[in-house]
């Protein structure tokens, strides 16, 4: 070797750039380099090329290890999963049954989520939506406290001027008008609001701007309403005779659904004050609007509402002090779940009872399928008590087989996870089906959604693995050697989980028996009258003389039995000395009763022969006799008064009919057929099997009488089936929720019991070359199920029993809990597992004692 | 199949052909087959990278004193490396020898 060396420097360069890992190999290679190409081609050639490629050695830096891979703990990791994998794979039907299970669990859950973050994502989407309120009105009423959401116009004009908290308000009112779209005249719903609003709420204007939006013809309308004018950029409305143009200034993107308020045309409210009664425009408990409030920064909620009822204090007539009327704040984002009494056109569209009993079904799903898993986990874990004691004899300590199992389980629940990503991609068109709801799969990539699984997947992971673990890790050695640890028989955990899932499913398939009774109950129920084959056409008319024509010329059809118009239910006080209620009161014809088949219980119906009827005479219903304590009530003159009708005289009681949602107790009605009231209703009875032909009929007579105005019928069946909305949709989540229960705990157990019976088969054999027949070998195995599967009955049903009786005492009209649907919920659930149980053991009972006792 | 680049190609069959190498030597068969000069870590980028894909096996040597006592890193090809590039290359003289021989060397066309 001659005297000289590779440049110093340079090596020094090599030693930073290349990688820790190549460096050896690297190096050498430079160096051996240098001194063959001194050789060859001289010393400046082999120095320069050093230089070189000692810079270029950075190249390298793409096979670069990264630096946690390392780590020792991270080859342990790998070893530790890579085990994990084997493990599930040597185990792989029951792994696979027991991952999908926790993956429907999850997938339950994220639907239910998906769900209820929609729900109550509501009128969060405005800039300043934390400082959003719609003023309410709440009044006492005998005892009792209304609260509505409104406001009139004076409140919405005085308000903002007089309580500092208050940094601007608008007025916003729903009108209704008519509007000519190809010859056929429609109804039309928009809104009336202040300029103030663009300045609230999030608007967002494509085109044009609202302007200073005082002038009453220049309006601002949505981008899909907009799609519908015709080029001229006008838009025509009927009010009443009068038809009014309005010109387009602005069209703004529409409000996403998760609003409450979608305006689609919005008119300055100059409009609506220039047309109404000055009286409209300064009582102040004139409620027939909505009014809109945004918080100055700073002020407290409740200072702003205090500030309300002082301002409303000293404005407020004397007469309705008695009434005690408080106003309060209803925030924004309250308004889609938040039923008030009155919404002025903004109503509540979500029921908290649905969204609850989402919630509890999500999470009862996800418990039992964290408890499945946990239990099928933690035997399939017991079982490799040997494998543990090998791992310590060759000196693993109790900290890395605790990690190793927590890591195992972990890989398990991953791996459940991802099924449930598929799970969930799969179902979510069925499940926006199922809800009405547009939902896709961008919709669950929030963090709160990501934070939610990730904390499943934990929870699962510490229940399933941190029993195992600290159980195999503090094991000696020599004794898990010696014998094998068991679970189920001794394992008090596992069968306690099991316990659990038991319960739940039998409180699920309790509820869903439960709401399932009540719904039909409800929708058999006898209304006291007859809904079936009954068209309800709404009027919107004012005329008597037309609606008289229609009531002709439909008698005249050969298909319709009888014609009846009626006022709709409207409510007044009854004051008879200290009998003091408020009762429903009907304005109708004599066909009314006749119609809808409803029973008299005394006296007689309306008769156009007898003159004293057509003013003074009432029907009443037997709630209304019972609360104004008449013992004859027939041919009795009551102290009943609305409009020009005062004391009239009873002449006949109808049978008490459920002329409102049967979630509603029959109030006291008052019927009469004096004009104190517009008619609404038509009331259409028609021949059964009438088709939709002859219907076609009633529309084109529809036309004829009342050109302009659009036809609008409900079958009065359908009206009535469609109030049952909400329990409707109670029975089919407790359905589709037991549903999936059963089919979580189905799985729970047979994992649990085919763990168990796999660990017995010795056992068994030697029991079996003793003589144990068959059936012993059954009873010996499922008396220790039939034990927990009977407390597990036993818990289920008392929080069952408690819940749904607290849920029917909202009915006045419920079915009474007895011991059928607890008991047939029990069978149901006995035969299902018992199923299972006989499944699994038919093979363990006919097994050949020699296969499982000839090894070792 | 991945795809074969050409340096990795070279260095492939040079290890075929002259079994075990360390990065130097390559570079040397390298320099009297093409009488062309190579970059050392270009081959070392090549060596790993082939190594990733399983078509080359390597091991440490033995130190020498001009490498001022570090270990060499010995390369091997392994069948798969083999199987790389078997196929290539049959294509490859398929193809040549599906070409009519022309003389270019007087400028004809």
């Amino acid at each position: 070797m001659g005297l000289t060396r590779p440049p110093k420097w340079a090596d020094w360069l090599i030693e930073k750039i290349c990688p820790d890992e190549y460096l050896e190999e690297v190096q050498g290679d430079l160096h051996e380099a240098f001194y063959w190409r001194e050789e060859t081609r001289g010393l400046p050639y082999a120095r320069r090329k050093f230089y070189l490629e000692a810079l270029k050695t950075f190249r390298l830096f793409r096979f670069r290890k990264p630096d946690f891979m390392k780590n020792p703990f991270f080859y342990l990791l790998k070893n530790y999963f890579k085990t994990g994998f084997r493990f599930i794979w040597k185990t792989r039907t029951y792994s696979f049954i027991n991952m999908s299970g926790l993956a429907i669990g999850i997938a339950t859950a994220a639907m239910a989520y998906l769900f209820l973050a929609d729900q109550f994502s509501f009128d969060r989407f405005h800039d300043k939506s934390d400082r959003l309120y719609r003023i309410g009105a709440q009044l006492e009423f005998r005892g009792e406290t209304e609260k509505m959401g409104g406001a009139s116009y004076i409140m919405g004009k005085t308000l903002p001027e007089e309580v500092p908290g208050i940094e601007m308000a608008t007025h916003v009112k729903n009108g209704i008008a008519l509007r000519l779209i190809d010859q056929d005249y429609n109804y039309l719903v928009f809104h009336y609001a202040d300029p103030e609003m663009f300045q609230m709420l999030d608007f967002n204007f494509i085109s044009g701007t609202p302007g200073a939006f005082q002038d009453p013809e220049n309006i601002v309308v949505s981008k899909t309403f907009a799609k519908t004018l015709p080029a001229s950029n006008e838009l025509r409305l009927l009010f009443g005779e009068e038809e009014k143009v309005f010109s387009v200034a602005g069209v703004y993107e529409d409000f996403p659904m998760t609003s409450t308020f979608r305006p689609a045309v919005i008119i300055p409210f100059n409009f609506w004050v220039s047309r109404v009664a000055a009286r409209r425009t300064e009582t102040w408990f004139d409620i027939n609007m909505n009014v809109f409030v945004l918080r100055r920064e700073g002020a407290t909620l409740e200072d702003v509402e205090a500030g309300m009822n002082e301002v409303l204090a000293a404005n407020l007539d004397s007469d309705m002090a008695s009434a005690n009327p408080q106003l309060f704040l209803q925030p924004f984002s309250n308004m889609h779940t938040d039923r008030l009494e009155m919404g002025n056109g903004l109503r509540a569209t979500a029921n908290l009872q649905v969204l609850w009993v989402v919630l509890i079904v999500g999470l009862l799903c996800l418990l039992i399928s964290c408890f499945n898993y946990s239990n099928f986990a933690l035997g399939n874990f017991l079982s490799r008590s040997r494998e543990v004691a090998v791992r310590k004899v060759i000196g693993a300590n109790r900290n890395s087989i605790f990690q190793q199992f927590l890591s195992e389980s972990f890989l398990g629940t991953l791996i459940a996870g991802i099924l449930a990503f598929l799970l969930i991609q799969g179902l979510l068109p069925v499940f926006s089906q199922f809800v009405g709801v547009e939902y896709g799969f961008r919709d669950l990539l929030s963090w709160r959604f990501g934070v939610g699984l990730a904390l499943v997947l934990l929870i699962s992971t510490v229940l399933s693995g941190l029993y195992p673990s600290l159980v195999l890790s503090t094991k000696k050695a020599n004794i898990a050697l010696k014998e094998r640890l068991k679970v189920g028989g001794k394992s008090f955990f596992s069968w306690f989980l099991v316990m659990m899932q038991v319960s739940i499913t039998i409180f699920l398939i309790i509820g869903m028996l439960t709401t399932n009774q009540q719904l039909d109950h409800l929708l058999n129920f006898d209304l006291g009258y007859e809904d079936e084959n009954v068209l309800a056409l709404s009027i919107r008319d004012t005329s008597e003389q037309r609606l008289d024509q229609m009531h002709r010329e439909l008698e005249r059809l050969a298909f319709v039995q009888s014609v009846s118009s009626n006022s709709g239910y409207n409510g007044t006080d009854y004051k008879d000395g200290e009998i003091d209620f408020s009762t429903s009161h009907l304005r109708t014809d004599e066909n009314f009763i006749d119609l809808l088949k409803i029973d008299m219980v005394e006296g007689r119906n309306f008769d156009l022969e007898i003159q004293a009827d057509q003013g003074g005479a009432v029907l009443v219903n037997e709630t209304f006799v019972k609360r104004a304590q008449l013992d004859n009530p027939v041919g009795e003159v009551i102290p009943f008064q609305y409009g020009n009708l005062e004391n009239p005289r009873i002449i006949g009681v109808v049978k008490d009919f459920h002329y409102a949602a049967l979630q509603t107790e029959v109030k006291p009605l008052v019927i009469y057929t004096a004009p104190e009231y517009m008619m609404q209703t038509l009331l259409i009875k028609l021949n059964p099997q009438s088709s939709q032909q002859e219907i076609g009929q009633i529309e084109a007579l529809w036309r004829q009488i009342y050109p302009t105005r659009p036809i609008n019928y409900t079958y009065l069946e359908e009206s009535n089936a469609a109030d049952m909305q909400t329990e409707t949709q109670i029975q089919r989540l407790a359905r589709s929720g037991s549903l999936i229960a059963i089919l979580l705990a189905s799985l729970g157990l047979f994992g649990m019991v085919g763990t168990h019976v796999r660990q017995r088969l010795k056992e068994v054999s030697i029991r079996k070359v003793n003589g144990a027949t068959p059936m012993d070998i059954y009873l010996l195995f499922s008396s220790k199920f039939g034990k927990w599967l009977v407390s597990g009955f036993i818990i289920g049903t008392i929080p069952a029993i408690y819940f749904l009786n607290n849920w029917l005492n909202n009915y006045p009209e419920r079915i009474q809990l007895s011991w059928g649907i607890p008991t047939l919920s029990v069978l149901i659930c006995a035969v299902v597992f018992l199923t299972i149980i006989t499944l699994l053991l038919v093979r363990v009972m006919n097994l050949n004692p020699a296969t499982h006792l000839k090894d070792e | 199949m991945e795809s074969i680049g050409a340096l990795e190609e070279i260095i492939l069959m040079i290890l075929l052909k002259y079994e075990e190498c360390h990065g130097v030597q390559i570079a040397q068969h390298h320099e009297t087959i093409f009488s062309k000069s190579i970059s050392l870590p270009a081959i070392h980028v090549v060596l790993k990278r082939m190594e990733k894909k399983g078509w080359v096996d390597s091991r440490f040597g033995e130190p020498t004193a001009k490498r001022g006592g570090r270990r060499k890193r010995l390369y091997k090809a392994t069948p798969a490396g083999y199987h790389a590039i078997e196929r290539l290359q049959e294509a490859k003289s398929k193809l040549w020898a599906s070409i009519v021989q022309q003389n270019f060397r007087y400028g004809a066309n």
